[in-house]
């Protein structure tokens, strides 16, 4: 009886775990989860919620199958938000020209070049651009100007770099223009002068502490110096006198070194400044509406 | 049949088991604080008795009297590596500029950045007194 019941529960088990397995595969092929619909929609998810990384991935999987424009730029603008504009630019390029998201591929495309400081090849682009004809050419226009501030390029006369922003944006681009036309850089070769009083170029520098210090060290081997050879110390004397060639001689290439330093600190902030003027404007170009922020 | 059963299923175990527990094993850890690298003067042609100084004041000063200099890199490395760079005369040149802004009597040092180490960063390639080789570091982040 015991062996007839134990053969019966092993058939029903065997019965059991059949229907069980099979069930699970039907309803798995129905549901597929990597199927394209669920990977674009746990994309759209992952970008809206930053992951671009991850979002690229399912992205590039769905793109695998089949070709769509909007994913593409969606894969491009990951890239860009993850600061990796040299791969967005890339990214961007294959949007086909007959796609309709082909104009914002190429304003992003430029935005990219702003944003990697490639600013030569960005003047060159917005040059051969057919988007220059075409009636929102200022957009372009904006941005070139913008970008001829940041680089070392030669700015057109001042009305005709003005004329194209907006009336509020106007007094601001005016006060770059002018501060690039005339930097106020001090002098290296004025600092070296005033150094022959120890201390005075390093003042010019903005440097006062180290002007003083440089004024007081010098000053005193001078007189260390003087006293020595007064009193015929001959050893001594010259020793102080070369610690006083050794801080003066210092002082000189010190202000000279200051003054670069300072001229770096007002362009890296004159550069800053900018930067963050047009970035607050989306680089003057218009953005795509249909992403996530 | 109970036991082939069995077998398959510790056959199974065993070769799908996660073998991963590498990851946990005990590591050795190290608590030393970096050190700075040590810089020579590179080339002695001529420069011997400056070698020589150097390496008296790192084994009969530097090392007995701690790590005191505010900047990165400290003034014996700023010497050896404007030297380096340049040749005697300029590195000397440097090196008195340097000595003269770490005595400052004023203490007044809010316009370097700060690097890593705590220190205030410092480097020479803003001394060389070429402007292409000038890196302006904002003042608010902190320089790896």
């Amino acid at each position: 009886m015991k062996r007839y019941l134990k053969v019966n529960l092993l058939i029903l088990s065997i019965l059991f775990s059949i229907v069980a397995i099979s069930q699970l595969l039907a309803q798995t092929e129905k549901s597929n989860i990597f199927s394209d619909k669920n990977r674009l929609a746990f994309g759209n998810y992952l970008f809206c919620e930053h992951d671009y990384l991850r979002a690229v991935d399912e992205f590039s999987a769905v793109l695998k199958n089949s070709w769509n424009d909007t994913l593409q730029f969606k894969i491009a603008e990951s890239y860009a938000r993850m600061q990796q504009f040299n791969q967005a630019y890339t990214e961007f390029q294959k949007l086909e020209e007959k796609s309709a998201l082909n104009t914002q591929g190429e304003y992003e495309k430029l935005r990219m070049l702003f944003k990697s400081e490639n600013y030569s090849r960005l003047q060159k682009e917005v040059e051969k651009s057919k988007l220059i004809s075409s009636n929102n050419y200022f957009h372009l226009l904006r941005l070139m100007n913008s970008s001829m501030l940041l680089s070392n390029a030669q700015l057109p006369p001042k009305s005709s770099f003005l004329y194209l922003y907006e009336e509020d944006d106007k007094s601001k681009i005016a006060e770059f223009y002018n501060w690039k036309q005339n930097p106020p850089y001090k002098s290296p070769t004025k600092a070296a002068i005033m150094s022959i009083i120890p201390g005075l170029g390093k003042i010019y520098a903005n440097e006062i502490g180290d002007g003083i210090t440089s004024f007081i060290l010098t000053g005193l081997f001078t007189y260390l110096a003087v006293n020595k050879f007064e009193k015929q110390q001959q050893s001594s004397a010259w020793l102080y006198t070369a610690f006083a060639a050794f801080f003066y001689s210092g002082n000189i290439y010190g202000s000279v070194a200051a003054v670069q330093n300072y001229n770096a600190g007002i362009k890296f902030n004159f550069d800053n400044e900018i930067k963050v003027f047009i970035n607050e404007r989306n680089q003057f170009l218009p953005t795509p509406k249909f992403l996530c922020e | 049949m109970k036991k082939i059963i069995l077998v398959i299923l510790f056959l199974a175990i065993y070769l799908h088991a996660q073998t991963d527990w590498v990851r946990w094993e005990k590591k050795n850890m190290d608590f030393r604080v970096p050190v700075d690298k040590i810089y020579l003067i590179e080339n002695s042609q001529g420069f011997s008795i400056m070698s020589f100084m150097q390496q008296s004041y790192s084994f009969l000063i530097s090392d007995l009297d701690g790590d005191n200099c505010p900047f990165y890199p400290t003034c014996s490395s700023f010497f050896v590596q404007s030297v380096n760079e340049t040749n005697i005369i300029k590195g000397t040149l440097m090196f008195a500029d340097r000595f003269t802004r770490d005595s400052n009597i004023f203490k007044s040092r809010s316009h370097y950045p700060k690097h890593i180490s705590g220190k205030l960063f410092d480097p020479i390639q803003n001394y060389l007194l070429t402007d292409s080789t000038i890196i302006f570091h904002s003042r608010e982040k902190t320089v790896k």
